[in-house]
């Protein structure tokens, strides 16, 4: 029941290209995009329960290194690959000396780092282009974007689904219950620690790379900008970390929103998006999928892990 | 002859740099203190924080455009207001996350204050509009020998001169003062001699606002304000925090100094890495000495 | 019996204030060793350097013929110490089995299967008498049962060496008794047994040799009745005062 349920949904987003809008599929890779970036950065908010303000970093990192490798005349699949390395690596990089940091010190710290690279990516123009930002070629790519983006979506849920259901899941989350008593029952930290990062890495480098390939122009604003780096945090925060449901209810609710209030507010759209943000963190402690009602019903579908 | 000449000049220029950075370093310091007040009292990473000084810098051009009341007499009238706006964002946002576990506290706060901000930014943007605003407030400058002293310099470096030995002070020797210093060495510790938690973390929200929006009136003097600076401001006072040590209230005012003296010396040789220098410097400090260049080690 | 853990000269001390100095443990195998001290004697500071959370000063830990020198917490773990707290501190928003599959999972040396790790929780959660809690939230659990969870969790370990701080503190006589069967259950099933314990009833009931602290120093150690009765621990516990009656020295 339940999987034909979820079969079912699948089979109607891949449909979305033959219903004949131009506007729905990339309103959705919008939306996948979303989902990707806040489903990945929950795998370290969420289930380790590091509030990591830069995640934007990694999608940032894997955006510049497809630009920068495909515009070097390296093979498009050598340069989602680069993507994805610089991401992880830098990723391996920091943890040791960013998870000496806890709580509240942690999200400063990535918050200040990602603010560093939108600088530097300023800085160093003769590489990145500096303000006046990147371009890669051009061509048509609406649909392979979107069933691009779809596959991964789908791919990043199925991981971070495995993640929860795994002794690797349940790791993580020890070292967000107590990082001193799951080091004392065995539990070797930075190393799952790192491992987490690195996960959460891949996907939003992945990612990154898609969005340059697809958007063809980028600059320092648009991928480490600070809308950028709050933006999968919300969304994760929104729906509920740590449950594999909560991202992608934040992610599409934010779409559905920021794409509701574009057109039919024409100012104080973004006072309205603040204000939702507040009341969440104010009044649904736990986000929307803790909500009891919702909770239920997801619960039946087998989309809230007991995490 | 032309050798001196030079050096004289350069003399002049890096004194001029250097009070100009000092005065940047001490709205720095003026705006992180109150953020780390906040920080130490309530574990409460107030990402709203750069929208308090950000509506004390509108309010004091509107009150400027409006009348031509000098800046530093709004300043004063900003005292209360703000102590009233700081108040009452603890009372409505931050208190009714108090209860919640630790980790949930913190998500619950990045949201509310992030929301805070967001809203806070449209909405000055709606009422002011999203254009620069710069206040041409100036007073006659002096000289000394080869040095051009600006008289607004001067009287800002004097304001906060007397606002931090006001608030020295006020932590040293009032029993509220204390219960916040109290408060930011040990919650645990305060608690259990009596101190009323939650109206320290509310005169601590008062208080950051009154800095904030006093460090705003400094602020849209000397450059123009768009509705937009707060999260970025907040980010670096984020920086000083760091760079001061965390919940050190002397390391933060030092921090403060450093980084405006960093980057007023780093704008005159590369304008580009200016802005750089702040998170420069926090990624380095993480890196090398996490508890701050002047902070001890908390926890 | 041979020696399973040997603390050789263990000196720690926070910021100048001498915590513990230069103490020497043996525990003997199988045995049941108590450790008491007045609060603030470094008896929790000495389970912390033997679980490798605190690095001592000076001094040596050797398990099972093994140096632990600079082994994180986890290695030792793994190598056979498990321990409880003298506050609890269970994982509060997991489900108690999965509290105990922690332990399971990563605690112990070597790959276990999913289905044989659940029985062996399913096992443990028998023993403690949490059965039936298995799905509830560890937060949901009053505090003796979060007591008993602790157990389970340190015994999923499968250690050989077990360290107990302040099991029995604040439960009713007849929990009391029940954990301390459970203790005696757990040596006969060749755990050697370390444990801190405030209750005097408690510890001379279950001990076979008895360990005194105060001031961060061993000032004495022995049978426990000879122990309990030394010169030096009354003055440790009572002051100066010659104490009458029962406590009388027997030199």
């Amino acid at each position: 029941m339940r999987t034909t349920l979820l079969l079912l949904l699948v089979a109607f987003l891949a449909s979305i290209p033959f219903l004949g809008s131009s506007y729905l599929p990339t309103f959705f890779i919008i939306l996948f995009m979303n989902l990707i970036l806040a489903s990945s950065y929950d795998i370290v908010g969420g289930y380790l329960g590091y509030v990591n303000l830069g995640h934007a970093v990694f999608f940032g990192l894997g955006a510049y290194t497809f630009g920068i490798t495909w515009n070097a005349q390296a093979p498009l699949g050598v340069a989602f690959v680069c993507a994805v390395a610089a991401a992880v690596i830098f990723a391996a990089l920091m943890a040791y000396p960013f998870f000496r940091l806890h709580g509240a010190y942690f999200s400063l710290g990535t918050f200040g780092l990602i603010r560093l690279f939108e600088l530097l990516a300023f800085n160093f123009g003769s590489l990145t282009g500096g303000s006046g930002g990147l371009s890669v070629p051009s061509s048509y790519r609406l649909l392979p974007t979107f069933y691009t983006t779809l596959i991964l979506a789908l791919l990043t849920l199925a991981i971070v689904y495995k993640i929860a259901k795994s002794r690797l899941g349940l790791a993580f989350v020890s070292i967000r219950e107590d990082e001193k008593v799951a080091r004392d029952f065995g539990v070797p930290v930075l190393r799952y620690q790192t491992l987490a990062l690195m996960l959460s890495a891949s996907i939003a480098g992945l990612m990154g790379a898609v969005y340059t390939w697809y958007i063809i122009y980028i600059n320092p604003e648009a991928v480490f900008g600070t809308e950028m780096a709050l933006l999968p945090v919300a969304m994760a925060m929104l729906g509920g970390t740590g449950a594999i449901a909560g991202p992608v209810i934040g992610a599409v609710f934010i779409s559905i929103v920021e794409e509701f209030l574009w057109t039919k507010l024409p100012y104080l759209h973004l006072a309205a998006y603040g204000l939702v943000i507040a009341g969440v963190g104010l009044f649904m402690p736990g986000g929307i999928v803790r909500v009891p009602f919702i909770e239920a019903r997801l619960r039946w579908l087998g989309l809230v892990e007991d995490l | 002859m032309a050798a001196r000449l030079g050096k004289e000049f350069m003399a002049t220029v890096s004194l001029q740099l250097i009070i100009g950075g000092i005065l940047q370093g001490g709205i720095y310091a003026l705006a992180a203190f109150g953020l780390s007040l906040i920080f130490g009292v309530s574990n409460i990473l107030n990402l709203a924080h750069g929208e308090f000084l950000m509506l004390g810098a509108m309010v004091s051009f509107l009150v400027y455009t409006g009348t031509e009341l000098s800046p530093f007499v709004t300043a004063l009238g900003l005292i209360p207001l703000f102590f009233a706006v700081g108040s009452l964002f603890e009372r409505g946002l931050i208190r009714p996350l108090s209860g919640r576990p630790d980790h949930m506290r913190l998500v619950a706060s990045i949201l509310v204050t992030l929301g805070a901000s967001i809203a806070i930014e449209d909405f000055a943007s709606f009422a002011f509009g999203p254009n620069e605003k710069a206040l041409a407030y100036t007073l006659p400058s002096f000289q000394v020998g080869p040095i051009i002293v600006s008289t607004i310099r001067l009287a800002g470096l004097a304001f906060i001169l007397v606002l931090t030995l006001a608030l020295h002070t006020f932590l040293k020797r009032t029993y509220q003062g204390r219960a916040i210093v109290a408060t930011t060495q040990s919650r645990r510790g305060a608690m259990l001699v009596g101190v009323n938690i939650q109206r320290v973390a509310n005169l601590s929200f008062g208080i950051g606002a009154i800095l904030a929006a006093l460090a705003g009136v400094f602020f849209v003097i000397m450059f123009p304000v768009t509705p937009y600076v707060g999260l970025p401001l907040t980010l670096k006072y984020l920086c000083i925090i760091v760079l001061g040590g965390l919940g050190s209230l002397f390391g933060t005012l030092l921090g403060g100094l450093v980084l405006g003296l960093v980057e007023i010396l780093v704008a005159y040789y590369s304008p580009h890495w200016s802005e750089t220098s702040a998170f420069i410097i926090l990624v380095l400090i993480l890196l090398i000495r996490p508890q701050g260049l002047f902070g001890r080690f908390s926890g | 019996m041979p020696i399973i853990l040997e603390a050789s000269s263990i000196s720690k001390s926070f910021r100048g204030l001498m915590a513990i100095s230069d103490v020497s443990v043996r525990l003997e195998e199988g045995q049941i060793t108590g450790l008491i001290g007045p609060n603030g004697a470094g008896k929790t500071t000495l389970f912390n350097i033997i679980t490798g959370g605190i690095a001592p000063d000076r001094g040596t830990v050797t398990f099972l013929g093994k140096e632990l020198g600079k082994l994180t917490p986890d290695r030792i773990c793994r190598l056979g110490i498990s321990r409880t707290y003298q506050l609890v501190r269970p994982f509060l928003s997991l489900p108690v089995y999965r509290n105990v599959l922690i332990g399971v999972y990563f605690g112990r040396d070597g790959y276990i299967s999913s289905a044989k790790a659940e029985r062996e929780v399913d096992e443990l959660l028998e023993f403690v008498g949490l059965r039936d809690k298995r799905a509830a939230r560890a937060s949901e659990l009053n505090t003796v049962e979060r007591k008993h969870l602790e157990i389970a969790r340190a015994l999923a370990t499968l250690p050989r060496l077990l360290l107990l701080d302040e099991v029995v503190a604040g439960l009713n006589p007849s929990e009391t008794s029940a954990v301390m069967e459970s203790i005696r259950e757990i040596r006969r099933r060749g755990v050697t047994i370390f444990l801190i314990e405030h209750v005097m009833k408690v510890v001379m009931g279950l001990s076979d040799h008895l360990l005194v602290l105060h001031h961060g120093e061993l000032i004495a150690e022995g049978k426990p009745e000879k122990v309990a009765t030394s010169p030096a621990v009354v003055e440790a516990y009572l002051g100066h005062r010659r104490p009458a009656g029962a406590y009388h020295a027997e030199g």
